[in-house]
């Protein structure tokens, strides 16, 4: 339809539903990258009140939106064309199943009389994406998007978190849609409890093992963090002196600095952690999912404890370790409903005293060379320079488990990382994603070299959107946890794990238009990092560090958590 | 051992799939599946799933795995709740006219009904426990099975009461 000035009206379609849909969701930014099949979609974005990222690549756009919505609690939103866009977006979305990160993940579809016969972009988006999403719809009629969205917002963001696909075929996106019922959601499978809806019988039988334990330790993953929990985990631990050990990602759940803390446990974790799992008397785990990385050899397992399990996804209560009080609720409801309780507090003074010298005892530990950069010493520098309270994105090897041993989190959503999946590639564009949800806090993408070459096409989104986000390559030309583990358990043998041949990083970053510095010594560290972590501008910095340092300690595996190798003497 | 699972699902297409995504990530065996529609209610399905565990403990691991599927509304271990399963079966089974009637004879306690009759073939329908269905079969095998073709269990709780008293019922399904 034309009016006299030849203006083209729009008439109403699918893609505005949509649009209108994803708003009312209380979305302000998706993340995304156009095509064929969602070409509607993003006519009716153009000019809208939706703000749109242009990453480089769909990967960077899952990614993304997996840093938003880490470090901001809200469902990260990501709109794909269809085909190769769709399937671009898997890595990212079994990652965000992993981690139980919200994403609302639009795909384009072709058109629905093509479906099943293998039109040009086409992907069976629902077969693909079943095993690595909450869930994921196909629209199948226009008017039942306004419904279809609120049910993916919902399914995404209740429970436990999760990423929630929905597939849109190009027509229905296209189609004019008069009448729009106003429906409720309808999803009789899915039953969502109340936050307070927790087990209380078996909230008594924790509080009263916590009230009769000797030598009782906490857990606490992500699930804390997710709750908003961090204060009570807090109150409980200091009410019944209970040291804490964090997994991975629930690192920030505790503080670092607190004289309860243990450090992380696992693979990587401390000596005072992991000694402290094996020789506890009771295992308290708030919100993590007893992941192999963190339990090591599951025989050897905290062997001498009664296990009790919080967490809010049923099926991982007795999943992995045994667990004689499975706590079926909110880490937040089940720990203020502990507080609330009268279970009074066990003496532990004895296992604290232990406790604490281990930590004393044992500490993280490296070496220091001269003329060369511990990556280890970097990441402590980076701490100091942004006096920890940067929110630091890490990539997936050597140097994220160094970022997660040294950087000392003390408050929750600071630390961004691929725990479950271990993705390569995630975490610079997740970075980004962090740096928008947050723009006015410092954002720190600790990465390895392997990994930036991975995704740094999205150097062009930092320049793009000015993001004052600071990038540091822990730079050892290696692919260094392969080349660890090869090391260790394959002779030396350095298969494919050596990358000599690399760009130019600090030419790289400028011809993108960003400012790029190498750094190879400590007073060219300091000095870079005094500038440029307290200015507002992006900036990458090729920070040369030593090729064969090694993550210590180490838990092999097969081995139980006590057996570290690489702790002090 | 020996699993009887009944749910009820949304009634998609991807729903099926999802479910035996959740068996085969776990590397469980479907031993039969049947899938219907249901009765009272278009929109769901009734899918009737007999697996093979190697330990007790997986199967409510399973349950609850395929209970969190938001395509599943409902789901239930039969084989823990006291249920009643049966199978219908079409075997066809080599009869030239001199052992047509022997074959007949031993069809009888089995209440298997002759549906079909050609120059030298029988074809019976039975139902009844699996394990009736595979005794047939077992004694029919030496006179030559040309075909065979099974539902699978299909399956419901026994009576009402299953969810006033958690008590264990007997595992074998009668």
């Amino acid at each position: 339809m034309r009016n006299d000035d030849k203006t083209v009206m729009r008439v109403r379609t699918g893609a505005d539903l949509l649009i209108e849909s994803i708003l009312a969701s209380g979305t302000d930014t998706i993340f995304g990258y156009p095509g064929g099949a969602v070409l509607p979609i993003y006519d009716a974005l153009y000019g809208g009140k939706l703000k749109h990222v242009l990453t480089r690549h769909e990967q960077g756009a899952v990614h993304a939106a997996e840093g938003f919505a880490r470090v901001s609690g809200k469902p990260g939103v990501v709109i794909v064309t269809s085909g190769p866009g769709a399937t671009n977006v898997v890595t990212g979305l079994m990652d965000a199943m992993m981690d139980s990160l919200p994403l609302v993940v639009f795909t384009g579809q072709v058109a629905s009389g093509f479906i099943g016969t293998d039109a040009f972009q086409e992907a069976d988006v629902l077969g693909i994406t079943a095993p690595t999403t909450k869930h994921s719809f196909q629209i199948k009629r226009a008017s039942d998007i306004p419904r279809i969205v609120k049910e993916a917002f919902h399914i995404a963001t209740t429970g436990r978190p999760g990423p929630v696909v929905v597939d849109i075929p190009k027509d229905l996106a296209g189609q004019v849609v008069e009448q729009v019922p106003d429906e409720e959601m309808n999803l009789p499978g899915y039953r969502v409890k109340d936050d307070l809806d927790i087990d209380l019988l078996q909230v008594k039988r924790l509080g009263e093992a916590l009230s009769a334990s000797e030598r009782p330790v906490i857990l606490a993953g992500a699930g804390v963090v997710h709750a908003k929990a961090s204060e009570l985990l807090l109150e409980v631990a200091e009410k019944f002196n209970v040291p804490v050990v964090n997994t991975l990602l629930g690192l920030g759940s505790f503080p670092a600095d607190h004289p309860l803390f243990l450090g992380m446990g696992g693979m990587h974790g401390t000596y005072a952690a992991n000694v402290a799992i094996t020789e506890c008397d009771l295992l308290v785990n708030f919100g993590a999912r007893f992941d192999d990385r963190l339990t090591g050899n599951l025989a050897k397992f905290a062997p001498n404890a009664k296990v009790a399990h919080v967490d809010i996804d049923p099926s991982e209560l007795g999943k992995n370790v045994k667990t004689d009080i499975p706590v079926e609720g909110d880490a937040k409801a089940v720990l203020n409903s502990l507080l609330m309780g009268s279970y009074p507090s066990p003496d532990t003074e004895d296992w604290r005293k232990l406790t604490a010298k281990n930590k004393m005892a044992y500490p993280l530990q490296y070496k220091i060379e001269d003329n060369q950069i511990l990556p280890q010493q970097m990441v402590e520098w980076l701490h100091d320079y942004t006096k920890g309270e940067a929110i630091v994105v890490t990539d997936v090897g050597q140097h994220q488990m160094w970022a997660a041993q040294y950087y000392s989190f003390t408050k929750p959503n600071r630390f961004v990382t691929s725990g479950g999946l271990g993705t390569m590639g995630f975490g610079f564009p997740a970075a980004i994603g962090a740096q928008i949800a947050e723009p006015e806090k410092k954002v720190v993408a600790v990465l390895g070299d392997g990994g930036f070459q991975m995704t740094l096409q999205e150097l062009a989104v930092v320049k793009e959107r000015n993001l004052p986000l600071k990038v540091v390559i822990l730079n050892n030309e290696v692919l260094g946890m392969v080349r660890q583990w090869q090391e260790a358990f394959y002779e030396e043998r350095y298969s494919e794990s050596l990358i000599p041949v690399q760009p130019d990083f600090v030419k790289l970053a400028e011809s993108y238009g960003i400012k790029g510095v190498r750094v190879e010594s400590e007073q060219e560290a300091r000095q870079v990092l005094a500038e440029t972590m307290t200015n507002n501008e992006p900036i990458v910095i090729d920070c040369r560090v030593k090729k064969l340092e090694n993550v210590y300690p180490m838990v092999a595996p097969g081995k139980g958590l006590n057996e570290m190798l690489g702790v002090k003497a | 051992m020996k699993k009887v699972v009944q749910l009820l699902t949304n009634n998609e297409s991807s729903a099926l799939s999802r479910i035996l995504g959740v068996l085969s990530k776990r590397q469980c065996h479907v031993e039969s599946l049947s899938v219907t529609s249901d009765v009272f209610n278009p929109d769901f399905s009734n899918v009737t799933l007999v697996t093979d565990l190697k330990r007790e403990e997986e199967a409510s691991l399973l349950i609850k795995q395929l209970d969190k599927l938001i395509d599943v509304v409902e789901v239930k271990d039969l084989t823990i709740k006291g249920g009643v399963a049966r199978e219908l079966a079409l075997v066809k089974v080599a009869s030239p006219s001199d052992i047509r009637s022997e074959v007949i004879s031993l069809a009888e306690p089995f209440r298997a009904s002759i549906i079909n009759v050609s120059r030298d073939a029988l074809t019976f329908q039975l139902t009844g426990k699996s394990e009736k269905i595979d005794a047939f079969i077992e004694l029919v095998k030496p006179y030559g099975i040309k075909e065979v073709s099974r539902t699978g269990a299909v399956a419901f709780i026994r009576n009402d009461q299953e969810d006033s008293s958690a008590k264990e019922c007997s595992l074998a399904l009668n």
